[in-house]
């Protein structure tokens, strides 16, 4: 299962008031392609994915809040899960795209012994799963984003061929920031600032 | 069950060239009180308990190695047990006691919702348990040090009443630091690989 396939997958699931937050890692480029518009921030640091998501959460309850994560990046903090479950958000859905792999220093723990869904349920999560082809994460997908969460979907993907990279006018840094926070000024339920 | 019945429990189990470390809690100011001598780095600050017993368990690998941490303080950093379960020390036990609060700020998240001996599995720590009476705990933590881990016991206990201070030339800071390294220096182990 490729990592594009399934956020092609997810776009159309993803409508254009939801908010949506990726992970540094080609998650981000990636979902820019299929995400353009709509209030996306992109490329959190490493483990600031989750934590960042469920403040929107929080922020935005009528709506679906989806974070695409990464196994390297999630493990840098798993205590965000315990969290994640004790806020309890019916309207997060973490998406955790798994390639066993950080960006450039090998293999994460993933391949060998850690299992990312079980510690989200350990944390609390009663909505976990893991999937591990495209028909399967089609389905849990569309669950997720009709049901009450939070909900928690690892998505074992494989290891990009390349590095990608996207505009970066839009994808990192200031003028990213400018972008998300103005989507968010035009969201429908945004009620100003203090 | 009482966090200090527990640590007297296993008080006894623990030998002398053993290494302990604690955390910031009433495991420092009980264990302090208990075993005196030895190779004991009390009051690690929170989330760095088991962090601290892993990499003396990595310079002392013929040693148990045991980290009597608590809910609140692995809480703060569950991603150790990923690094413990991939380092994989045989000679490593780590012993939680979750008292499901925190020591000024109420409960924490295992009096709800979370697992944190589930955590350690998903972490990928084969062994593990939950127990909850004294003699349950007397058997795993004997089955720990008789056996080839890492093992990762979480101990119920109840809230502590009270606060206890151990002493702090013992267990806090300079003092308590040049004390840990005095032992490790007198450490048969440690004279061994200097040579």
């Amino acid at each position: 299962m490729k990592r594009l396939d399934c956020l092609k997958v997810l776009a159309p699931l993803v409508d254009e008031h939801m908010l949506a937050v990726t992970s540094l890692s080609t998650n981000t480029p990636f979902w820019f392609t299929v995400r353009p518009q709509g209030p996306n921030f992109f490329a959190l640091n490493m483990g600031l994915c989750l934590p960042f998501a469920l403040g929107l959460s929080v922020a935005f309850p009528k709506r679906k809040i989806i974070a695409i994560d990464s196994d390297g990046s999630l493990m840098n903090d798993s205590s965000s899960l315990i969290t994640v479950a004790d806020v309890n958000p019916p309207n997060l859905v973490a998406f955790v795209m798994d390639n066993g792999s950080y960006a450039h220093m090998g293999p994460t723990f993933t391949t060998r012994r850690t299992d990312l869904a079980k510690m989200a349920q350990g944390a609390g999560i009663a909505n976990t799963g893991t999937v591990g082809s495209l028909e399967e994460f089609s389905a849990a997908a569309k669950q997720a984003m009709e049901s009450r969460g939070p909900t928690l979907i690892v998505a074992k993907v494989e290891r990009d061929a390349g590095r990608v990279s996207a505009d970066r006018s839009r994808t990192s840094g200031r003028p990213m920031r400018e972008w998300f926070m103005d989507a968010v000024r035009h969201h429908p339920d945004y009620k100003g600032g203090r | 069950m009482k966090r200090y019945d527990c640590l007297k429990l296993l008080a006894p189990l623990v030998d002398e060239h053993m290494l302990t470390v604690t955390s910031l809690s009433s495991n420092t100011a009980f264990w302090s009180d208990l075993r005196r001598e030895g190779v004991n780095f009390f009051g690690c600050n929170m989330g760095l308990c088991i962090p601290f017993a892993l990499g003396l368990s990595a310079a002392f690998p013929r040693r148990k190695v045991i980290a009597l941490d608590s809910d609140g303080s692995l809480m703060i950093d569950t991603s150790s047990l990923i690094t413990v379960a991939d380092v994989n020390p045989p000679n490593f036990v780590a012993i939680v006691m979750d008292n499901g609060s925190y020591a000024r700020m109420g409960s924490t998240f295992t009096a709800r919702k979370t697992d944190l001996e589930k955590i350690a599995q998903g972490a990928g720590i084969a062994k593990t348990g939950t127990v909850r009476g004294e003699e349950a705990l007397a058997a795993a933590v004997k089955h720990a040090l008789e056996t080839s881990g890492p093992h990762f016991i979480v101990a119920k206990v109840e809230p502590d009443m009270v606060r206890v201070k151990g002493d702090p030339h013992r267990t806090y800071g300079r003092a308590m630091r040049e004390w840990f390294l005095d032992a490790v220096r007198r450490h048969p182990d440690y004279q061994q690989a200097r040579k």
